[in-house]
């Protein structure tokens, strides 16, 4: 049986009961493991009603509830590396007395499924997480910031002392962790604010100076290309050689900057290494993996470039990669195009940027919109296909690919139950592991879900054909298969 | 003197003189021209109009000849001149030959020319082992003295000389193995090393012995080489990456670089390329991304190539300091080639026009609008069978057009005849983001490329291809290639825009 996990709000599941929404979610989707939020320090439980699916119950409006953000309970022996603290939970919040993942567990294994913690680490801990001020970035001008920075080792401690915890405490089948974060360059040169970069704390100006980086030589280059960005962005006379001359320029003379934004990504899988660790201390059989969002994943090349899903292996039995493929024509149109176009790539169109993107990410320009079309109309299954496929080959089999589904995210084009199905066979055509249904349970039509369930019973039924008929010897498989082999 | 040539320096006076008039007539509104465009036109007026010459060929015709002919036709003021012809290639065969210029062509194959056309005098060859070859009876006019003989020929028609070097390998060069690149895997090619202190004096040497031997009007230095990453990009062979020798590393490492990281990283890079070219590997996430990762993990490379650079300018600067010594008022400038003026995107970030200028007269840059066409494509090409490859060439072809300022709509299909109503654009766009790129701290000399083998050319288009230059705000042309590969209906053409330009 391949994974098939969903991706749930904690809050969700308390509000529509436990047993009834696995029952929902077993019976429409064929789901095999929750993934509720442990920690959801992305800070986006709380959503409008127009956002939220129909369940068959009555829909209350969370626009008033104060919800946390941790839905476990913090064990303080386990945090001897670091002075942080979660999130603490008293009786103002919404479901304080309830401990979900306790709860869950019995129940869950109950229908043989699994259970999976799920953390978002994001900068609005800065609010919440106790002395998370000691950690965060510091950017060109040494200005801290609200984002913590990976090599700081109280805050290694803290992720790996909360991954300690969580397993000792609970008990879960694995964990699902993730930053949606991008480094330093994509950040100046595809920004989703005009904040200088970061970071150059003195943990990162150790590492890289370790690595045999000038600190000093990077920090003046992200300062330099920031500048010249930012000019850009103002409609700053372009450089006489041009836009992407003007960027190439700056890297030829501070090569130190693509030396520092591969010291970021490595502090970054760091962290994830360090929790890696304390997780198979704990419980060596628990899957451990990660959250890859949807820039790296579908619009990063920086991201693709530092390293393949293969050298993440070593740390991560899986990696969950985000596919949404309704979702991915506006994030294009909004996210994507517009912002090379004001820092780097001002001398394409937006239609030849967009084939351009279409190319180096391996999508088919021929079936995925058109410009005039991102934005009304989604990505294809044939997208997810592709994704997929590239994410198995970049793992080369060394972790597993985990696609993640993506379905009735708000801003994207309407959904449709075929096309839902479409992408879900699509994904293990491919050769996916298995999937995970996202973005959240409590924005899925019941619907949609279904079309989830028959896609991957379809596949299972077919597998399980396909098996049988070789080892009756009636069929031929079209490859090689392990288990016509002696 | 010829009547067209004295009309033609009547023309240049009487602009000079309107503009004078216009701006002592000038209203504080600004309706005339202002202080700084007169100048500008003055400039304009005296400024270079320069043809690249031969100088097998002003031998073969005749000096007095081939002056008349160059200055009556094509308006021409100044004659660039090989005086050391390593990277010009002088043995073209007779296809290649104007046949119109009223002396009989010679196939060029046939005869032992030699590559260096002035006396070589030993007392400047200080710091420097190496020495230019040495003109024996076996070659043709070794008994000629071209730059003593043609001086007087020149001041009579009111011209002037500027010697012309392009550099290229060994070519005869006494003790050139020396002064040669080392390739990342420590074997020596057949390139000189920018930094090697051999090579530098050499060329420093050289400058001394031409400017103190000659009565030069000015200086054109070329090497028509690309830096090691274009390079590996370009040719991917073993010698396409280069230079680990103990000066560049040493160099290198006066810059924060570490050598053998850098000479890994290269040696990385050209393996990918070589990889990706023949078809042996595939990479998971790309050919672009699979690249980038190089760059990633081996900023070094940049560093490098950033470096090469330095050290190239570096040379040249010495070559200007060398002469501004001798003679201060000699113009020295440079031979941008056509990969580095339109085609290569490293040359051209590397570094702007404006900060050559310091060592920089004048840059002389390549703009062969006729062979533009299939010359990009080849360079194109050849990056999008590694690191582009997930382009097709006609999108790759798109994205070079768009990133260097092109208009893409008018790039010659392949198998097709090119429309010579594109090429003025593309001579107008290339100017304009030259001058730019200069912001007048060095003048911009277009070289207005006609008769190149493999282009056709029509003297409409020739004469469109000049106006557009200056319109775009060239401070003077270059006619190029070579003077003998161009037909006299080209050269009047050639003249016509000139005139009619300066007339504007």
């Amino acid at each position: 049986m391949s994974f098939n996990g969903i991706q749930m709000g904690p809050h969700t599941i308390l509000d529509e009961g436990i047993e009834r929404t696995l029952d929902l979610i077993q019976d429409a989707a064929a789901i095999t493991a929750v993934m509720p939020y442990s920690h959801a320090y992305n800070n986006a439980l709380v959503k409008p009603l127009r956002d939220r699916a129909d369940h068959g119950l009555p829909l209350t409006d969370n626009a008033g509830r104060k919800f946390p953000l941790v839905y476990v309970r913090t064990h303080e022996q386990y945090y001897t590396h670091t002075s942080l603290r979660h999130q603490m939970t008293d009786a103002t919040f919404e479901h304080h007395d309830r401990d979900l993942f306790a709860e869950l567990a019995e129940p869950a294994r109950r229908r043989g499924m699994k259970l999976y913690a799920r953390v978002l680490e994001s900068s609005s801990m800065a609010r919440v997480v106790a002395n998370y001020a000691k950690v965060v970035t510091r950017d060109v001008q040494d200005r801290p910031t609200t984002v913590a920075c990976w090599n700081h080792p109280e805050y290694i401690g803290f992720w790996a002392d909360t991954m300690e915890d969580l397993f000792r405490s609970y008990d879960l089948d694995g964990i699902q962790w993730g930053a949606e974060r991008q480094g330093p360059l994509m950040n100046v040169i595809s920004p989703w604010d005009n904040n200088p970069p970061t970071c150059f704390c003195e943990h990162c100006r150790k590492r890289g100076a370790a690595a045999g980086i000038d600190p000093e030589r990077a920090r003046l280059g992200f300062q330099t290309l920031h500048t010249h960005v930012q000019g850009q962005i103002a409609k700053h006379p372009r450089p006489a050689d041009g836009m992407f001359v003007g960027f190439l320029r700056i890297l030829l003379r501070y090569p130190e900057i693509l030396a520092w934004e591969m010291q970021y990504r490595l502090g970054r899988e760091a962290i994830c290494d360090a929790m890696y660790r304390a997780v198979k201390r704990v419980t060596p059989a628990a899957e451990v993996g990660w959250h890859v969002d949807h820039q790296p994943s579908s619009w990063d090349l920086v991201y693709r470039a530092e390293m393949s899903y293969e050298e993440m292996a070593p740390h991560a039995d899986f990696i969950k990669f985000i596919g949404y493929h309704n979702v991915l024509s506006p994030r294009i149109r909004d996210w994507y195009l517009p912002r090379f176009q004001r820092t780097i790539l001002g001398e394409l169109s937006l239609g030849a940027s967009l084939d351009l993107y279409y190319e180096l990410f391996g999508y088919d320009k021929r079936t995925e919109p058109a410009l005039a079309e991102l934005g009304r109309k989604g990505f294809s299954p044939e997208y997810v296909f592709r994704e997929t496929r590239h994410s198995v080959a970049s793992a080369n089999g060394k972790t597993k690919i985990y696609a993640g589904i993506g379905f009735d995210v708000p801003g994207s084009p309407p959904d449709d139950p075929e096309t839902v199905y479409q992408a879900t066979i699509r994904v293990f055509d491919a050769k996916a592991d298995g999937i995970v249904v996202s973005r959240e349970y409590e924005e899925m039509k019941v619907a949609h879900l279904r079309a989830v369930g028959r896609a991957y019973r379809d596949v299972m039924k077919s597998r399980a054909a396909r098996s049988d008929a070789i080892l009756s010897g009636s069929g031929r498989p079209a490859q090689p298969s392990p288990l016509a082999m002696p | 003197m010829t009547s067209d040539r004295r009309d033609f320096i009547l023309q240049l006076a009487a602009i000079v003189a309107a503009a004078s008039r216009e701006m002592s007539h000038s209203t504080p509104l600004g309706a005339a021209l202002s202080d700084s465009q007169t100048a500008a036109r003055q400039d304009l007026a005296s400024s270079v109009v320069g043809m690249q010459v031969g100088p097998h060929t002003m031998l073969d015709e005749g000096i007095e000849h081939s002056l008349d002919l160059i200055q009556r036709t094509a308006g021409v003021n100044t004659v660039f001149v090989y005086c050391h012809s390593y990277g010009g290639d002088l043995r073209k065969p007779l296809d290649y030959l104007a046949k119109d210029h009223g002396r009989p062509v010679l196939d060029q194959r046939t005869r032992n020319l030699p590559n260096v056309w002035v006396r070589q005098h030993e007392q400047y060859f200080k710091d420097t082992t190496l020495r230019h070859p040495a003109v024996d009876a076996t070659f043709t006019y070794h008994d000629r003295d071209l730059f003593a003989e043609m001086i007087k020929p020149l001041r009579q028609r009111g011209m002037k000389v500027y010697p012309r070097i392009l550099e290229a390998g060994g070519r005869g060069i006494v003790n050139f193995s020396t002064v040669a690149t080392i390739n990342v895997y420590g074997k020596p090619t057949g390139t000189g090393c920018w930094n090697h202190p051999e090579y530098i004096g050499f060329w420093r040497a050289t400058v001394e012995d031409l400017f103190r031997s000659y009565d030069a009007d000015g200086f054109q230095w070329g090497a028509e080489r690309a830096s090691p990453l274009a390079n590996i990009l370009q040719n991917g062979n073993d010698t396409s990456a280069t230079c680990f020798c103990q000066h560049c590393r040493a160099r290198g490492k006066a810059a924060g670089v570490d050598p053998d990281r850098a000479r890994e990283g290269m040696e990385h890079v050209l393996k990918l390329v070589q990889g990706l070219r023949a078809n042996q590997l595939k990479l998971a996430d790309g050919a672009a991304a699979g690249f980038l990762r190089l760059l990633l993990r081996y900023p070094e490379v940049l560093a490098w190539d950033y470096q090469y650079r330095l050290s190239r300018e570096a040379v040249m600067k010495t070559m200007y300091d060398q002469i501004k010594r001798i003679k201060p008022a000699a113009p020295v400038g440079w031979h941008v080639d056509h990969w580095a003026t339109s085609m290569d995107i490293i040359a051209r970030s590397a570094m702007s026009y404006a900060e050559m200028a310091p060592w920089s007269d004048y840059l002389k840059v390549v703009m062969y609008h006729a062979v533009t066409g299939p010359r990009t494509r080849t360079w194109v090409t050849n990056v999008q069978r590694s690191v582009l490859s997930e382009l097709t060439v006609e999108e790759a072809l798109d994205l070079h057009d768009d990133l260097f300022g092109y208009d893409k709509t008018l790039r010659p299909k392949p198998n097709a005849p090119a429309s010579p109503n594109t090429w003025p654009d593309y001579v107008y766009r290339e100017t304009k983001r030259s001058v730019a790129s200069a912001e007048g701290k060095t003048k911009v000399y277009p070289g207005i490329g006609f008769n190149v083998p493999g282009a056709g050319d029509d003297p409409d288009t020739i004469y469109r291809v000049v106006l557009k230059a200056y319109e775009a705000g060239a401070n003077g042309v270059v006619a190029s290639r070579e003077y003998e590969e161009m037909t006299v209906p080209n050269l009047e053409a050639f003249g016509r825009g000139v005139r009619e330009a300066l007339k504007k």
